[in-house]
């Protein structure tokens, strides 16, 4: 890659959202229409097809993309809603679409052969075959690489795929590789991969009991915090359970992630795109974290890297603590 | 022709010894009543060298007794390494099963079987995998009797295969879960999930076994469990019924769903006498009912 | 203050007059003035949660003697001060004090944070709760905006309007600005609040009234001038 530009690209999950995220400096904006054909469809989330096209306006009058995610598995016998999301947002003028599925990647190779395609991180492509695989076969020019990878492992598949790579650099922490987790389905019956939530609020429940915060999905005990201690999202990754008589965050603890503090390393790795999570945030969180970011950026590229202080977005993260997560190779 | 339907053994979910392994091989070899046998690491590439001697000969034993013998591929796919081992699987001779869609490159155009780890949700993508040279699929632990019956209708020529028995493996991470329940880190293991032959139980703070971790994987507490659907599935066109090997006499679980497909014994029997064989563990089948997966039908008979 | 953070702030500044020791009657009409104002201005905020109707919702400061419930129907969602031991059939409660509830409810903070930091509590149906975050966060509601806007006709010299009705409605928009400053000023400031909240009051009453004077004689003006 020789475009040394770190493009920083930003949840959007409303259209105040979007503005947000334009004006606090994204270079790029990604979002989804308000139905089930993306991987955040939250009670009162997304875009109807006019809020769309008012954010692409928005963000194109000053120079900014927008990316639609579509990035859930269709279901069997119901393909329609995802046709229709991906020839809208060919039709609004999409930047690029991110796609998941490999149905759905055929069906817009065919029906818009110019359309710019990412791989969703919801595909986990997690190395050079897999990656050629999307290439080869429907054309993305971009893969959003699962939370599963080291620094090293980044670099050496930027160096082999020919394709540019997107990573994650801050908020939620998928624990588990993206799209290949059946946790919360298990409990609930709601899939993320094909109805796009993950803990869908609708079986979430916190009770108070005994001085104690309970938190239960599927009614199913995910979690219990004492007063005043830190919580995090009760996913079934992130909850305490008990193995060997122990009692511990098995799989990880309410933490989110943040790359602040590593981002020379992944720049040196030579990914294209930093992106944060969050669709299913306020504009308050967008605004600060795209702030931090884009100023942590801009003193990289001037070569001032090391100002802009990790700590600073710890209110905005689970459990008020932060990870470099699979980035390192010992958090395994 | 109710003597169609075929059964499977699926791939070796946890790390037994060596000769455990071998030896449960040959008695599925000589003893169990299937039509085809996995062989092959799913979970972690760091177990593989202990077995991948033995396969060969694990292999003509199995194809000696008649056996359609499969090699099952990694289900997450990150190493150099591992990408060595794919291509390494194409040159098998055998009937290789995808878990990655890396492995699809490096098979060159062989017939494959889509692995229940493939996000196979839907006809477009099954009719993608027939072009690429798919022979079967089986069907991901979330598809339902309704997304089954959709696919079948879609099918073409590849056979459908559905997991009805056993744990269901819901996530791969790149963290080890086992090592960390052993205070470990996954570079230095000490390949503690050995010590667990059906897995490690992970309990509710309030006591309900709801999980179970398998090195990298996390399974459900519960065994799958679809031999009252039997009749549904013969009618949906699943060709294929897929055991999972756990700590269990396979032998006699195979042996139940011979007589039940065979119509030797009902669905309602065979379910029964699983039962029996498994008295500790619950039975699931809610992602068949469209449902939760951990619910149980069976609750609302009994 | 930036234009993304000034969201929802009469409704948020009268609810933390509101909040005061204060009887419930002399609140009732800002709250109803400030969500007509809304409902004006806004037709899709009411639209998005008319997908939640019909649910009602408790928002409760903790840190206050009062409840306030939202009562999302088709069409509306009015909002109202509960009685003290009031029964209140909610499907949800949020509950948090009283300057956390204002910055979420002016898009200053994320739901999740607080959330994590356990300065919100939710309980009963965490999706409505989700649902009206995110409503509310995804809405640009600024009631200053919307006052001025409200005022617009008159503010702007449009064809028509006489210069006297122009000046007087800058005049008074320049006052309501006043007015919303010192009212939020108030919420976050614990002085002699009822003192200030009783000055306010008769503040806004005056306002209302100068404003329907000018509206009127606006529809005058432009009967005369279509006549």
């Amino acid at each position: 890659m020789n475009d040394p530009y770190l493009e920083l690209v930003c949840p959007a999950g409303t259209p105040a959202a979007l503005r947000a995220a334009v004006d606090a400096g994204a270079d790029t904006v990604y979002c989804g229409f308000r139905d089930e054909t993306n991987a955040r469809n939250f009670p009162g989330l997304n875009f109807d097809r006019r809020e769309m096209k008012e954010g692409i306006a928005y963000a194109h009058t000053k120079g900014r993309k927008v990316l639609i995610a579509i990035n859930t598995f269709p279901k069997a016998g119901n393909a329609q809603p995802w046709h229709r999301a991906v020839d809208d947002a060919h039709s609004l003028g999409a930047d690029a679409i991110i796609l998941a599925d490999i149905g759905l990647l055929d069906y817009a190779r065919r029906t818009h052969p110019g359309q710019r395609l990412h791989l969703s991180v919801q595909a986990a492509a997690s190395n050079a075959s897999a990656i050629a695989f999307y290439r080869d076969r429907f054309d993305v020019k971009r893969v959003v690489l699962p939370r599963v990878l080291t620094v090293d492992e980044i670099a050496k598949l930027t160096r082999e795929v020919g394709v540019e790579t997107e990573v994650f650099a801050f908020g939620g922490l998928c624990v588990m590789a993206e799209g290949r987790c059946a946790l919360s389905s298990y409990l609930t019956g709601t899939s993320p991969n094909s109805q796009g939530a993950c803990a869908p609020a609708s079986h979430v429940r916190y009770d108070e009991e005994g001085g104690k915060l309970m938190s239960r999905l599927g009614g199913i005990t995910i979690n219990s915090f004492e007063k005043n201690e830190p919580a995090g999202y009760p996913t079934p990754c992130k909850g305490r359970f008990v193995a060997d008589g122990k009692t511990s965050y098995l799989f990880e603890d309410p933490v989110s992630l943040n790359t602040i503090d590593i981002l020379p390393q992944l720049k040196a790795a030579g990914v294209k795109a930093l992106k944060i999570e969050g669709r299913q945030r306020g504009k308050a969180y967008v605004a600060e974290v795209v702030g931090t970011f884009r100023k942590a950026i801009d003193q990289l590229a001037g070569g001032h890297d090391g100002t802009v202080a990790a700590g600073a977005l710890s209110q905005h993260s689970e459990g008020g603590r932060q990870t470099t997560g699979a980035y390192k190779k010992s958090w395994r | 022709m109710t003597s169609s339907q075929k059964l499977s053994i699926g791939p070796l979910l946890f790390h037994w010894t060596p000769e455990r392994r071998r030896d449960f091989y040959f008695r599925m070899a000589d003893e169990a009543p299937v039509d085809s046998v996995h062989l092959g690491e799913v979970v972690c590439s760091k177990r593989a060298p202990f077995f991948d001697p033995m396969i060969p000969e694990v292999a003509e034993r199995l194809q000696k007794a008649g056996k359609e013998v499969v090699l099952s591929t990694l289900a997450l796919v990150t190493s150099e390494r591992e990408m060595e081992a794919l291509v390494g699987a194409a040159d098998a001779g055998l009937l290789v099963e995808v878990n990655d869609v890396a492995g699809i490159p490096a098979l060159k155009g062989q017939p494959f079987v889509v692995g229940p780890y493939i996000n196979l949700f839907n006809e477009d993508t099954l009719k993608v995998f027939a072009g690429m040279g798919a022979v079967r699929a089986c069907l991901h632990v979330e598809a339902s009797a309704k997304m089954a019956g959709l696919l079948s209708m879609a099918k073409g020529d590849i056979e459908l295969e559905m997991m009805v028995f056993g744990r269901l493996p819901l996530t791969v991470s790149a963290r080890c879960y086992h090592a960390r329940a052993h205070g470990l880190a996954k570079d230095s293991c000490q390949y503690v999930c050995g010590l667990d032959a059906d897995g490690k139980p992970v309990d509710t703070l309030d006591g309900q076994n709801i999980l179970i971790v398998n090195g990298t994987e996390t399974m459900s507490h519960g065994y799958v469990e679809l031999a009252a659907k039997l009749p549904e599935l013969r009618e949906i066109g699943i060709g294929r019924m897929r055991l999972m090997p756990q700590d269990a006499d396979m032998v006699a679980v195979a042996g139940l769903w011979r007589d039940a497909i065979n119509e030797k014994i009902s669905p309602a029997e065979a379910g029964s006498r699983l039962r029996e064989l498994c008295p500790d563990i619950p039975f699931v089948d809610g992602y068949w009912q469209g449902r939760e997966g951990l619910s149980w039908s069976g609750d609302d008979a009994e | 203050m930036s234009q993304t953070t000034r969201h929802l702030e009469l409704p948020a500044r009268l609810a933390g007059l509101a909040l005061r020791p204060m009887p419930p009657k002399a609140l009732e009409p800002l709250l109803g003035l400030a969500m007509r104002l809304v409902e004006r201005r806004h037709p899709r905020l009411i639209e998005r949660l008319a997908e939640l109707a019909p649910a009602r919702i408790v928002i409760e400061p903790r840190d206050t003697h009062h409840r306030f419930l939202i009562d999302i129907n088709e069409g509306s969602a009015p909002v109202r001060l509960m009685l003290a031991h009031e029964d209140d059939e909610a499907q949800a409660t949020i509950s948090g004090r009283l300057a956390t509830l204002i910055d979420l409810m002016e898009g200053r903070i994320d739901g999740d944070s607080l959330f994590f930091t356990r300065e919100l509590t939710v309980t009963g149906d965490t999706a409505l709760i989700v649902a009206l975050r995110n409503t509310l966060d995804g809405e640009e509601i600024s009631v200053l905006d919307d006052v001025l806007a409200f005022l617009g006709p008159f503010a702007q010299p449009a064809a028509r309007l006489i210069a006297v009705a122009d000046e007087m409605a800058k005049r008074l928009a320049l006052r309501a600005q006043d007015g919303l400053r010192s009212l939020h000023d108030m919420a976050h400031d614990h002085h002699n609040p009822e003192a200030e909240a009783d000055a306010l009051r008769t503040e806004i009453s005056g306002l209302k009234t100068r404003l329907a004077k000018l509206e009127t004689r606006a529809v005058k003006t432009k009967e005369a001038a279509s006549a």
